[in-house]
């Protein structure tokens, strides 16, 4: 005890003490957090609901989710907002968020922060610099947002149907050919269908440095040869020609259920064993993952600038580090994504709790995911899906 | 006492039109680059043309055309020519036992029980498979979600057929129908010529008003669109949507230009409409003078019956669909049945969704209740008035694509400091409740039987008295069928809801609708169901309530809306 109170000391005035936090916790007291989060998965939901019932039970905080269909909702009621002129009433709380959003948001002023590193439970993450943590599709985080769970890219395939998945981004050519019409994925303006475009991206670019910084014409040019190549051969074969694309992964995992398209793709490795769990996909649906490894990141949490509840939110992302939270999130019955926490920092109970989980045959070992491949710089996110939509757009 | 009147008509007018003005002002400035704090320089062309030169432009336009047309051509033929089945051959009460549940379904409910019936893995495919079709697999077909619109087109028309037949049906009883008949009996014309010759043009002339306001909605709507409309590239309500919530500020402008479009593509399709009806009439007019008493013509009307007969079966069909996946667990291709039923999503609806059931409840009472004083009000004091002239500026809401200003609305309440959301989603219903309140109720109240309001006066009640106990009383029946018909139209709303609310009312079909773009049918279905229920319970109680209250008056039981 006497040695954190001196190291806190000794990190100075940036890393407030715990009286501080005991202030935000006081004044978090009775506010309502409009939490807005994406709002197409009713596991999710549930979730957020459970979460308000404890934080409520805990620290008197309530927690209203605000069920997006979009997360850049959120984004754009935040900037209508600040040019109104309303500046500490803001309606939106708490918003869950990566990527492009973030980095919108950040640039424009928009957030609340640093002020992870104030969050007691903060304790439990890997916050070094290059940590997964740490760095937001290459947008430095810098304490403006609050890790709360773990993505990373995954297919999903139905095992009765299907027995040869591809080994590679390079080798789904191959197999949309032999399994005409049983291949598509999101259409790029979602979130997930340029995911699918970075994974190929990532594997097929001729400098993969190039990839983390900021794009110049140049580099775009050179690297994405490749995959508009790769994406020429592909598009033929896939789902109604390549000529339309579902909405979102929630769509495709349910083509999936109904047979019209033979692999899904997720960010959450869990979400096939959910899906089981739920009769959302067939028993024998799998996750697979290309053999060189795939794109992972972790979701946040955000507060913006003029939060009404920003007390109160930052006790709901305290909640969400804390490990029975995360070990509760794990639970392929509850939610079954994977833990933001560093492992190591579990003290032996704590990491009981995350061994005690049940397990399915359609929950991948973190062996079986392969390593984690960095996501590129956000500007490379914008110009593929903008690329995309001018050459395959008619 | 008339300039009080007056004062109070133009009261109520100015609740309606200066929001939808200035809506759609900042709207217009805003698709030429002039927004609050963000705008950039003087007026400039650019958002026009990043919406001009978005790919996909073309096919946008298209399929927003095509569905906006086709849906509103195909229902309204169908919905002229059933008239004629209806008025022969069936009740009233047998008829709309079947069109009632279409009716009060809002679109989203039945946008997503269609595109489960046609989708290739969907309950028709599956009918046929693989016994007869050999499909082990979907097959792969482009059904719903198609390019250009079609699948669209069809839902709309599934749910604008029973509006624009019972609206038809109403014009109907103003038309000297069996004397018509009688004498071009005699004449020697055959009945369904008749039909199709002399009482058609009369009843498309009094729904001209509904018939926009159906092409209108079908070139603009959001709700259907987001299910069964194209996706690469959406209609351009759905591109302007996704603009307006894209993370880029600068969005805010082509968003704009989209949403204005929609508005000028609305009017210049009224326009379009007009003449094309103008040399159809002319056209008609000729062939009616040239044709024979009976004619191959006849010909549609088993044509039409058929195609009735097959749209109020999708519109029932994709109804069970919802509600027989609510109780599914799983449910695969190509089983017809659910393999095992559950209730599971039922009761975690009812611990998650009693908030959102009585949310929704709320706005809608509230906005009916209020639309309704408005309406009793505006059509009490305007009674012989030069004012009635300017009725038609109720019905501007639904004339206007609600795309083109409720983002201006939105901005307005939030400049205003009018944060309540609750408060600004039940003002901004009330704006598209009460022209169906008026529309509902306008008939009957001004077609009430005049001497007994004299004899009230003769026997010296006031005015209010007499709206008290002689108005109301005789049009309960009329006025509770209004007051359901505006709960219904006040849940199936999700813009309005979606804009002034700010995202953070969930009302079940903002929740249905988001769903539907998740991976659950199971609980889109329940909720689709859902949103069903209010308005079902609120006809169900407009019915039974006159009964119960005039259960020793015999002939106060008659009423109509």
């Amino acid at each position: 005890m006497k040695f954190s109170i001196l190291a806190i000391l000794a990190m100075g005035a940036s890393v407030p003490a715990f009286a501080d936090w005991a202030e935000t916790v006081e004044a978090a007291k009775g506010q309502t957090v409009y939490w807005n989060a994406w709002g197409g998965d009713q596991r999710t939901n549930d979730f957020i609901a459970w979460v308000s019932d404890q934080t409520e039970e805990l620290y008197d905080v309530k927690i209203e989710q605000v069920k997006l269909t979009d997360t850049a909702e959120a984004v754009s009621r935040v900037i209508s907002e600040k040019s109104a002129g309303n500046l500490d009433e803001g309606t939106v709380d708490m918003i869950w968020i990566n990527g492009a959003n973030f980095l919108a948001m950040k640039e424009q002023d928009l957030l609340t922060g640093p002020f992870v590193e104030e969050l007691p439970n903060a304790k439990y993450l890997d916050l070094s610099p290059t940590s997964a943590a740490s760095i937001d599709f290459t947008t430095p985080v810098e304490g403006y947002e609050s890790p709360w769970r773990l993505a990373k890219f995954v297919f999903a395939y139905d095992s009765a149907r299907v027995s040869d998945v591809p080994a590679s981004m390079a080798e789904f050519v191959q197999w949309a050919e032999a399994h005409k019409g049983r291949l598509t994925h999101p259409t790029p303006t979602d979130f997930m269908g340029a995911t699918f475009l970075k994974q190929a991206l990532v594997e097929l670019a001729p400098n993969k440095d190039a990839l983390q910084t900021m794009i110049t014409p140049e580099s775009f040019t050179e690297n994405t040869a490749p995959l508009w190549e790769w994406y020429d051969a592909l598009r033929p074969n896939l789902w109604r020609e390549g000529q339309a694309f579902p909405d979102n992964q929630s769509v495709q995992q349910q083509m999936l259920n109904d047979g019209e398209i033979d692999i899904a793709l997720s960010f959450d490795p869990a979400s096939t064993a959910s899906a089981i769990e739920q009769g959302l996909l067939p028993d024998t649906a799998r996750v697979f993952v290309p053999e060189n490894g795939s794109i992972g990141n972790i979701s946040f949490v955000a507060i913006p600038f003029n939060a009404a509840n920003s007390e109160g939110a930052q006790v709901v992302a305290n909640f969400l580090l804390d490990p029975a939270t995360q070990a509760h999130m794990q639970n392929i019955e509850v939610l079954g994504s994977y833990s933001v926490l560093d492992p190591t920092k579990l003290n032996q109970e704590e990491a009981e709790m995350f061994d005690a989980l049940p397990t399915s045959p359609a929950l991948p070992s973190v062996s079986d995911l392969g390593p984690t491949l960095l996501e590129p710089h956000s500007s490379w996110m914008t110009r593929l899906t903008e690329e995309w939509a001018k050459r395959y757009t008619n | 006492m008339n300039i009080k009147k007056n004062i109070i008509g133009i009261f109520i007018i100015a609740l309606i039109v200066p929001p939808i003005l200035a809506g759609l002002w900042i709207g217009i400035c805003a698709s030429f680059g002039k927004f609050g704090s963000i705008s950039h320089g003087p007026v400039s062309l650019e958002p026009w043309g990043v919406l001009l030169t978005e790919p996909g432009f073309i096919s946008s336009l298209s399929a927003t055309l095509i569905s906006g047309f086709l849906s509103t051509f195909f229902a309204l033929s169908l919905a002229l020519i059933g008239c004629y089945w209806f008025q022969t051959t069936y009740s009233e009460r047998k008829f709309s036992r079947f069109l009632s549940p279409i009716l009060a379904a809002p679109h989203s409910a039945i946008a997503i029980g269609f595109a489960f019936l046609i989708t290739p893995s969907g309950w028709f495919m599956r009918a046929f498979s693989p016994w007869l079709t050999g499909f082990e697999s979907p097959p792969q077909i482009i059904t719903s979600n198609d390019k250009f619109g079609i699948a669209l087109a069809l839902g709309l028309a599934i749910k604008e057929l029973p509006f624009l037949f019972f609206i038809a049906i109403t014009a109907l009883r103003q038309i000297p129908l069996s004397s018509q008949l009688k004498t071009a009996a005699a004449l020697g014309h055959s009945p369904k010529m008749t039909w199709f010759k002399i009482i058609v043009p009369q009843i498309y002339r009094r729904i001209k008003l509904p018939i926009f306001i159906v092409l209108v909605f079908g070139i603009s709507n959001v709700d259907m669109a987001i299910i069964l409309g194209p996706t690469h590239p959406p209609t351009l309500a759905i591109m302007a949507l996704n603009w307006f919530h894209s993370p880029q500020l600068e969005d805010i402008f082509p968003g704009s230009a989209a949403a204005i479009s929609i508005l000028i593509i609305a009017i210049l399709s009224i326009m379009v409409w007009e003449i094309f009806v103008k040399y159809i009439g002319k056209a008609f007019t000729a062939w009616v003078v040239l044709s024979k008493r009976s004619s191959s013509m006849e010909h549609l009307f088993p044509i039409a019956k058929s195609l009735i007969l097959l749209i109020v079966f999708c519109g029932i069909t994709a109804l069970l669909s919802l509600i027989l996946w609510s109780f599914a667990w799983r449910w695969s291709f190509p089983n017809i049945f659910p393999e095992n039923f559950s209730i599971a999503n039922w009761q975690r609806a009812i611990s998650n969704a009693s908030s959102i059931i009585y949310t929704s409840t709320f706005i809608a009472i509230s906005s009916a209740t209020i639309s309704l004083a408005l309406v009793i009000t505006w059509l009490e004091i305007t009674r012989g008035k030069r004012l009635q002239k300017f009725e038609w500026v109720f019905y501007f809401p639904l004339l206007i694509p609600q795309i083109a200003f409720l983002f201006g609305i939105d901005i307005m309440l939030t400049h205003l400091g009018a944060r309540n959301a609750l408060f600004n989603v039940i003002l901004v219903h009330c704006l598209f409740v009460l022209p169906y309140t008026l529309i509902t109720l306008e008939h009957s109240w001004r077609n009430i039987d005049q001497r007994l309001i004299k004899t009230a006066t003769a026997l010296g009640l006031s005015p209010l008295r007499t709206l008290w106990r002689v108005r109301i009383p005789i049009l309960l029946r009329p006025i509770l069928i209004a007051f359901a018909i505006s709960i219904s139209v006040s849940i199936a709303q999700y813009l309005p809801t979606l804009f002034a609310g700010g995202g953070r009312v969930s009302t079940l079909t903002t929740e249905a609708i988001t769903l539907a773009s998740g991976s659950d049918r199971r609980v889109a279905g329940l909720y689709a169901l859902l949103q069903i229920m209010i308005p079902l319970i609120a006809f169900t109680l407009a019915s039974l309530i006159p009964l119960w209250v005039f259960q020793n008056r015999k002939d106060m039981h008659g009423g109509r809306a």
